[in-house]
């Protein structure tokens, strides 16, 4: 129950990042809370469990923006694959570490994902791309601070 | 250690193949599931419209006083236009001018935005079934917002000018300078391909020149904030400030013919 829950939590996050995230915008940029929960996914579910949440919220990130190719949801799901083998080797307990490698993890992703034809933004200079992947990743990486103590009683919780 | 062996590779590719294929099949199921997020996107976005309302209460009322005291100066200004409008038209009939036809549009609300901060667009809520073309441009009252880059039923992305991947061949007003504007996902625009001589100057009005197809001949892009010379020294680029606010666009009208 508490994984179908979790799923609701990932629906309403990429509606919430498609339609409220813009008030929440800063120097220009919104947090990404599909990251924010494709982590928690990561840290408190199992193996499956992660990547099933990290496909689900990759395909509607996708299918909510322009790009003709998926590239969210053949990303999302590796990382979350990432995450969860390092979680073996690393102790994420501490939300100051989840969260800065949470920051590391978008920064990668955007250089990777700008490198690929279909979805690149070769137009962009590079200082309005630093711009964005430098503040998109630390903002996001805070809010996941913020909210992962809670978004962390719902995914532990026996109530359901 | 991670040891490289036959069966760690082959799970390795059986876990990232299947994503690739459900990768490149995005495009497919964009249509249904949109389709069945329209609901919860209209609601989400009628909330947040109401959230940002009580929020921003005071903004809003200062901007409802400045508006107001606009409007006035405007309508005054619209009367002598007005006045303009009628002795133009009668001069060009004089003259057998061909008359420019108005444009159809239809009217359609922004129910979503592109969740990632790559790129800038628009869900709006009217589709095919509202005879929307992709290609047509998509404008506000107050200048051009982009253009229409994905049907669906009824439903559409319109990719916005600030976007990177959108460029639109301007003009600039006064010396009727022409050049290329193209979006930096800021809240900017970008004017290129502007000759080192060039006639511009920050508060210049620029219109797209009508040279392509797609974006129709006067519709106001921005004022000129900055000029500038580029890195090579050969040619100018100007900053260009829309006259739409991107950010918080709510309605577009597309046209339609």
């Amino acid at each position: 129950m508490r994984k179908i829950i979790f799923l609701g939590l990932v629906l309403a996050a990429v509606l919430v990042q498609s339609t409220l995230a813009d008030g929440m915008r800063i120097l220009g940029v919104k947090p990404d809370l599909v990251w924010v929960m494709v982590m928690a996914a990561a840290l408190y579910f199992d193996f499956s469990d992660a990547v099933i949440c990290a496909v689900l919220a990759g395909i509607l990130k996708d299918v909510l923006g322009i790009s003709s190719f998926g590239a969210y949801t053949l990303f999302l799901p590796l990382w979350a694959a990432a995450v969860r083998s390092l979680s073996k080797r690393i102790s994420f307990d501490h939300a100051a570490v989840s969260a800065v490698f949470l920051a590391v993890m978008i920064f990668v992703n955007a250089v990777i994902i700008r490198s690929i034809p279909p979805v690149s933004t070769g137009r962009l200079s590079f200082m309005a791309f630093m711009h964005i992947a430098v503040i998109e990743s630390v903002y996001t990486a805070v809010v996941f601070a913020c909210v992962s103590p809670w978004l962390r009683r719902v995914a532990v919780s026996t109530l359901w | 250690m991670f040891r490289l062996t036959r069966k760690s590779l082959l799970s390795v590719l059986g876990f990232i193949i299947p994503l690739f294929i459900l990768s490149a099949l995005v495009p497919v199921i964009r249509r249904p599931v949109l389709a069945v997020l329209r609901l919860p996107l209209y609601v989400f976005n009628a909330a947040g419209r109401e959230v940002r309302g009580i929020v921003f209460y005071h903004r809003n009322y200062v901007d409802r006083d400045r508006l107001a005291r606009r409007i006035d100066f405007l309508g005054n200004r619209l009367a002598a236009m007005n006045e303009l409008s009628v002795e133009n038209t009668r001069l060009a009939d004089l003259l057998s001018l061909k008359k420019e036809l108005p444009y159809k549009v239809i009217a359609a609300r922004v129910i979503g935005r592109d969740p990632s901060n790559w790129s800038s667009s628009v869900i709006i809520d009217k589709g095919s079934s509202h005879k929307v073309r992709a290609g047509a441009a998509s404008v506000s009252f107050l200048g051009l917002a982009g253009r229409v880059t994905d049907v669906r039923g009824d439903t559409s992305t319109v990719t916005l000018i600030n976007d990177p991947n959108i460029s639109v061949s301007a003009r600039v007003q006064r010396s009727r300078q022409e050049g290329l504007v193209c979006g930096s996902l800021g809240g900017a625009l970008l004017m290129k391909l502007l000759p080192k001589d060039c006639d511009i100057a920050a508060g210049d009005t620029v219109v797209t020149s009508g040279l392509t197809q797609i974006y129709p001949k006067g519709l106001l892009i921005g004022t000129v904030s900055t000029v500038a010379r580029d890195f090579s020294g050969l040619s100018m680029y100007a900053v260009i400030k829309p006259s739409v606010d991107l950010a918080s666009l709510e309605e577009v009208l597309v046209i339609a013919e």
